[in-house]
């Protein structure tokens, strides 16, 4: 990059809003509104695996379902090094070790499944959560003869920071993603693997590695959100509604831009949030399933297709009408 | 050395043999045509050449280096690119990032200048730079054809094989784009092109091949063409000739 290149007024007008909310957000706990610590927290959570997600299966056309599956990795990680009694790493150790090990797993299944196509890949995903599940079920359970483990306790305000600091890292590995030559490779495999193959892209390698770029970030929430839950067992770590959250969350905000996913994650995990506290977690599934099911229908683009639609509509009669 | 040859190049697709034990070559800066019936075998060829198919048994080597066993983005690297019978196109990106692409990857160092600048020759050469911001499937046919040709230009090939770039074009693009192969040769490009548009062919080449079942049935110039006899029962047995 030619820093004389950079034009700084499009980078400041880029930069700008994003600064100022993330600093409305750093100071979040300053508010004295302990509830929106962890309600934002829960966003974040969501947002992360939501954009993480749509960093390789929004530009690829890939649906993954691994996502619960990184995730859990990340919950185990926290499990073994960060225990609650004994031997324990710092935080952010721990959120290395554990983003390293998703990227390697990654890395391999990427490999091996990757050139699987369509449903058959998003099949296969779901089969690493449910591998991971039963294997470490069984080590838990037959081997070493116990249910679950306990992960050391850290405040909400600790939790939240980490959380943004992941969040921050996850929209900065975005945007350069994006902006270098390895997100038009990327988008140009969505649109046809085989031209992009016969024009000098290494299609395998740019699939996995941004595959397994995307699994460490996903991993590292699960590291974080472990020491909430204090208790983990195999089940509460491969939850399958953490691979189906962000991939139905990302088609609900729209993935045009990173503002479709993180809408989409706010909105959902807001609604899950009431059903929560109101103690009607049964109908989550239902309404979060009739809500998908009408976006596909409806707004093909996404609540922020659907938004940018409207408002070039409403650009174009207000140009009709002037000129009339 | 020739640039490019192909020693008993075979491939079969369940019990039908596509490309049958054909041997060919390419040397430096003629243009080849390559003609057949529907059917005969030309575009599983270029599939052979370019990686996207591997032939069992033969081998094709490059610059006197086997290339058989490459994945297509080695052998793009290496100087050999392709465009598409049914094309295919970045449909979503517009022009210029479409043949960003092959310049960014293909070329893969070979190009340190300004790229964009670099873009913006190659769409004027092919006729595109007022498209240049459109998104690629928004064109029509004939222009998407030379996006594919841009594309694989900007991958800076010694090599360039064109499938059907002329099928379906009226007169006057007709025209254009045989000036345009005339000018890729000239910028001292190798070129292979399949065509059925016969007066391409013969006003074009240098050279031409005839496959017929996936055999290789008659090589030369294109008045040895006319009048081989092969040649002429195969395509006087075909109605739509
Ligand atoms: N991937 C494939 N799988 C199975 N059969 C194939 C495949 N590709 C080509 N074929 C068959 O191989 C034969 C040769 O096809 P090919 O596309 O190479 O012909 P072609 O000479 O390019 O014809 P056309 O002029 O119609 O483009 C045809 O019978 C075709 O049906
Ligand atoms: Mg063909």
């Amino acid at each position: 990059m030619n820093l004389s290149n950079i034009n700084w007024k499009q980078l400041s007008k880029t930069f700008a809003a994003p600064l100022v909310i993330l600093l409305a957000l750093a100071l979040m706990p300053f508010y004295g509104w302990e509830y929106g610590v962890s309600l934002f927290s829960h966003f974040l959570i969501y947002i992360i695996l939501t954009v993480s997600w749509v960093m390789f299966s929004g530009a690829t056309g890939y649906i993954s379902l691994a996502t619960a599956a990184f995730y859990g990795i990340g919950i185990y990680s926290a499990a073994l090094l960060h225990p609650a009694t004994g031997f324990s790493l710092p935080l952010i150790a721990v959120i290395i070790v554990s983003a390293a090990a998703s990227f390697l797993v990654a890395f391999i299944v990427g490999a091996i499944t990757l050139r699987l196509k369509g449903i058959y890949f998003a099949m296969f995903t779901f089969g690493l959560v449910l591998l991971l599940f039963q294997v470490i079920n069984y080590v838990e359970t037959s081997i070493l003869g116990q249910r679950g483990r306990f992960v050391a306790l850290e405040s909400n305000e600790t939790i939240y920071y980490y959380l943004l600091g992941i969040f921050v890292v996850t929209m900065i590995v975005t945007f350069f993603i994006k902006n270098t030559k390895y997100g038009l490779a990327l988008r140009s495999i969505g649109e046809n693997e085989d031209a992009a193959a016969h024009s000098g892209v290494n299609v395998t390698m740019v699939k996995v590695l941004i595959f397994a770029v995307s699994a460490a970030l996903m991993s590292t929430v699960g590291v974080v959100m472990a020491t909430k839950t204090i208790y983990v067992d195999a089940s509460t770590a491969f939850n399958p509604m953490m691979s189906f959250s962000p991939a139905l969350m990302a088609i609900f905000g729209g993935m045009a831009n990173l503002y479709g996913p993180a809408v989409g994650a706010v909105i959902f995990s807001y609604v899950q949030e009431i059903l929560q506290t109101g103690n009607l977690n049964n109908y989550y599934m239902l309404i979060f399933g009739s809500i998908l099911i009408a976006t596909i229908l409806y707004m093909p683009q996404g609540l922020m297709g659907l938004i940018q639609n409207l408002w070039n509509r409403l650009k174009g009669a207000k140009r009709a009408l002037t000129r009339g | 050395m020739h640039l490019l040859e192909g020693k008993g190049v075979t491939i079969h697709f369940g019990g039908l043999a596509a490309v049958s034990d054909v041997d060919f070559y390419l040397d430096k800066g003629e243009v080849v045509g390559l003609i057949g019936p529907n059917g005969a075998g030309k575009t599983t060829l270029f599939n052979l050449v370019s990686g996207a198919l591997k032939p069992n048994p033969g081998e094709i080597l490059f610059k006197g280096k086997k290339i058989n066993r490459m994945p297509a983005y080695k052998i793009c690297r290496m100087g050999i690119a392709r465009t598409f019978q049914t094309v295919k196109i970045f449909g979503n990106m517009p022009v210029v990032d479409n043949v960003k692409i092959g310049l960014l990857f293909g070329a893969h160092g070979k190009i340190k200048k300004d790229t964009n600048a670099e873009v913006k020759n190659l769409l004027e050469f092919v006729g595109l730079d007022d498209v240049a911001n459109t998104p690629a499937r928004d064109l029509t046919l004939a222009h998407q054809k030379r996006i594919e040709v841009a594309r694989a230009l900007a991958t800076q090939p010694e090599i360039l094989l064109l499938d059907e770039i002329m099928a379906g074009l009226n007169p006057t693009e007709l025209v254009e784009a045989m000036e345009l192969v005339k000018k890729i040769q000239k910028k001292g490009v190798t070129v292979v092109m399949i065509e059925h548009v016969m007066k391409a062919i013969m006003g074009i080449c240098d050279r031409i091949t005839v496959l017929d079942y996936g055999k290789k049935i008659a090589e030369g110039t294109p008045q040895e063409i006319t009048t081989n006899k092969k040649v002429i029962e195969v395509y006087l047995g075909e109605s739509d000739a």
